[in-house]
């Protein structure tokens, strides 16, 4: 039962990310509330499943998109720069608190998703 | 004031790409300290920064994610030599990953999100309370 339900949502959460509504990390709030993983630990299955649910997304719809080459080499350099910090960060930090900023920003992502929602209405 | 500053940022190309560089080191540090992908940042800064180009949401979503990918692929790599990833054991997530992805990508365009953005927040709200909880 509880393989068919991880199964279950992370064909959900993954649906969401090929349609580009997003995943928000919603997998890491399973894995640590529902499965009782460390925070550490879901983190790093997050990571993977990310990149599982994207790349055939992109592989299938990319292929007819002109895309701003120029704007995501340089989001991508400077992204990888930044991940250099948060490694960095979170070697500094507890995983309570790493936990804590997690949660803040999935509960602001959140009301600012709504808003933009509501607005867009 | 919104559409001022975004005719800065779109007209003005060292503006532009100075916000484009912040806000993807600020996703970067997201995705290393948290393992979320980025994409949280990148995407409405990506709708933002090529709204000339990218008039469509579904069009800013698939070009954010080249740039997010290789982010999300360091972490893994760092999340995985650190022994907080096991492969085997995350299987069970990636496998159903890869066919939720695929059957979202084919229904990119083809159904309104609106309802879906809906619940997504409202979840999102509900996990980020439940995160910040003792």
């Amino acid at each position: 039962m509880t393989v068919f339900f991880d199964i279950a949502v992370s064909f959900l959460i993954a649906g969401l990310a090929g349609m580009g509504v997003g995943t928000g990390g919603l997998l890491v709030v399973y894995l640590t509330l529902g499965e009782r993983m460390s925070q550490l630990t879901a983190q790093g299955v997050n990571l993977l499943f990310y990149l599982a649910a994207s790349i055939p997304s992109v592989l299938m719809n990319v292929k007819s998109k002109k895309l701003p080459l120029k704007e995501i080499l340089t989001a991508a350099f400077f992204g990888l720069t930044g991940c250099f910090l948060g490694f960095w960060l979170s070697n500094s930090l507890t995983p309570i608190l790493i936990r804590k900023i997690f949660g803040t920003i999935l509960l602001l992502s959140g009301i600012i998703t709504a808003i933009g929602t509501l607005k867009n209405k | 004031m919104f559409l001022n500053i975004k005719r800065l940022i779109c007209e003005n190309q060292t503006v532009k790409y100075a916000v484009l560089s912040l806000s993807s080191v600020i996703g970067g540090v997201l995705c290393g300290l948290v393992g979320i992908g980025g994409g949280i940042i990148l995407v409405p800064v990506f709708a933002l920064t090529c709204s000339e180009r990218l008039a469509d949401k579904r069009d800013v979503f698939t070009c954010t994610l080249p740039a997010v990918i290789p982010m999300s692929a360091l972490s893994a790599v760092r999340y995985f030599n650190q022994g907080c990833v096991h492969i085997q054991s995350s299987l069970i997530f990636l496998l159903p990953a890869a066919a939720g992805g695929i059957v979202g990508g084919l229904l990119l365009g083809k159904i309104n999100v609106k309802l879906l953005n809906f619940i997504f927040s409202a979840i999102m709200i509900w996990s980020g309370i439940s995160m910040l909880l003792p």
